[in-house]
């Protein structure tokens, strides 16, 4: 008797435990594309003839101090709210030292160095699941001085903007720049971090925001979506199975050809129905294991690029 | 008999103290520094002795439930409570936070008190400086706001 009541307390208990351990996603800040170009920290490079210009973060953080501030206070304000930020330029330089050494890495016995696929290259690069662009500008009008600064949150893979904070402060007579800024700064934090807190709640109530591409192998085996199963296409045995399983059916089936679907704002559950997190990754995984059950038996391959975002691609391993 | 009238009367005017604030209007002063509001308040009254602690108490009533602005010097934060709302679903708590613990968040600036007579009532200002950092945090961990991290 003991006992049964002591495994149904503890099934009751377990999964209350769990809940609250929903993944954290990562906060990076960044000057802004505009400020980057204002102030000379653009670089150039030619891609299939054309010149394409993109900003030059580590050159920004090593030589421009004003910035080197802002963030550094953007950071401590973002600690202090249990958000500590991934730092640009500490990431800049791990990527750089973490290649270096992978390079020189190999076994013992035969001297085989790492395996890495064209893709890990790709995906090698310093990203975040929030980028916080931040830019300001200095307004002069006769000996008054003034800023226009603005802080605005990005969803890396939704491309949403999700809080921002901006505004022109009261123009002064006196004060050095590094003061004017991190006012501003101080001064727009509250609004920001509120929104970013809607944004959370958001979460919480309607489930993470993901992208996800179900796509085929060019294997030469045939498969499309436009393939029946039992009189269904593909397509919509997976369409159903997103109504099914996002939270409130919320979805968009934004793109669809016979070899490829675009899924946009995939509203997934914050939590298994064990009580564990849920991620991108695993919410394509569920897919994945339902199309390889019969009558389907699809094998498929699943890759996710952070938090938000995951591709599923069928015909093969 | 007597006892119990003065139960009744003593419940009935227990909410009705700590509930009272008197009319108040709070705006922007200025940047504070770091972790704390910087408000002017304004507060109607028919006296014109109205004490640092009436001026505090509205100050940190105005910061968690109205929020403030200053369009001169462009300032506008929002309640730090999210909205008036939350007063009334968390009544208990903040009838007890009024009573005596708002004390603690607030300083009102020296030498910065004004009273103007505006008609039949005194118009008394002062500038209150308010601990919002320790404040939320602390609203934080009574559970009566909810942190950004605590779904995380």
């Amino acid at each position: 008797m003991k006992k049964t009541l002591f495994a149904i307390i503890a099934m009751a208990v377990l999964p209350l435990t769990m809940m609250g351990q929903v993944k954290k996603p990562t906060l990076m800040v960044v000057p802004a594309d505009t400020w980057c170009s204002a102030n000379g920290y653009m670089t150039e490079f030619e891609e299939q003839g054309k010149t394409t210009r993109v900003a030059d973060y580590e050159a920004a953080i090593t030589e421009n101090m004003d910035l080197y501030n802002v963030i550094t206070k953007i950071g401590e304000l973002m600690s202090e709210q249990g958000f500590p930020l991934k730092d640009m330029s500490q990431t800049v330089k791990n990527l750089k030292q973490s290649a270096a050494e992978d390079e020189m890495t190999t076994s013992r016995t035969g001297g085989s160095t790492l395996a890495e696929t064209p893709l890990d290259r790709l995906l090698n690069r310093a990203k975040a699941d929030i980028m916080i662009e931040v830019a300001w500008k200095v307004n002069k009008i006769g000996p008054k001085s003034s800023i226009t600064y603005t802080l605005r949150a990005l969803d890396a893979y939704s491309g949403e903007q999700i809080a921002a904070g901006q505004g022109t402060g009261a123009p002064s007579f006196s004060a050095e720049l590094p003061v004017l800024l991190e006012e501003a700064v101080v001064e727009k934090m509250d609004g920001f971090l509120s929104q970013l807190q809607d944004h959370f709640n958001d979460l919480l109530e309607n489930g993470r925001k993901v992208n996800i591409d179900v796509r085929i192998f060019d294997n030469g085996s045939g498969l499309s979506f436009e393939e029946e199963y039992n009189g269904e296409e593909l397509t919509d045995i997976i369409d159903n199975w997103m109504a099914e399983n996002t939270v409130n059916h919320r979805y968009n089936l934004s793109d669809a050809t016979d070899m490829m679907l675009h899924f946009e704002n995939v509203r997934i559950p914050l939590y298994r129905a064990n009580g564990r997190p849920m991620d991108t990754r695993q919410f394509v995984g569920d897919l994945r294991k339902f199309l390889s059950a019969a009558p389907y038996s699809i094998t498929s391959k699943v890759l996710t690029k952070g938090l938000g975002r995951a591709n599923l691609i069928l015909g093969e391993k | 008999m007597k006892r119990i009238l003065f139960t009744l009367m003593l419940m009935l005017a227990l909410p009705v103290l700590a509930d009272e604030l008197p009319d108040y209007q709070i705006e922007g002063a200025g940047t504070g520094s770091q972790g704390t509001y910087l408000v002017r308040v304004t507060v109607l009254s028919k006296k014109s002795k109205v004490t640092d602690d009436e001026i505090g108490r509205c100050a940190v009533h105005g910061v968690l439930f109205r929020g403030f602005a200053n369009k001169e010097l462009r300032q506008q934060q929002k309640p730090l409570a999210g909205s008036a709302l939350v007063e009334g679903q968390h009544k208990e708590f903040f009838e007890q936070f009024f009573e005596k613990d708002y004390v603690n968040y607030y300083q009102v600036v020296n030498g910065s008190r004004q009273v103007v007579k505006a008609g039949k009532q005194y118009k008394v200002t002062s500038n209150v400086t308010v601990a919002k950092d320790q404040l939320r945090k602390d609203l934080h961990e009574a559970g009566v706001v909810k942190s950004m991290n605590y779904m995380f």
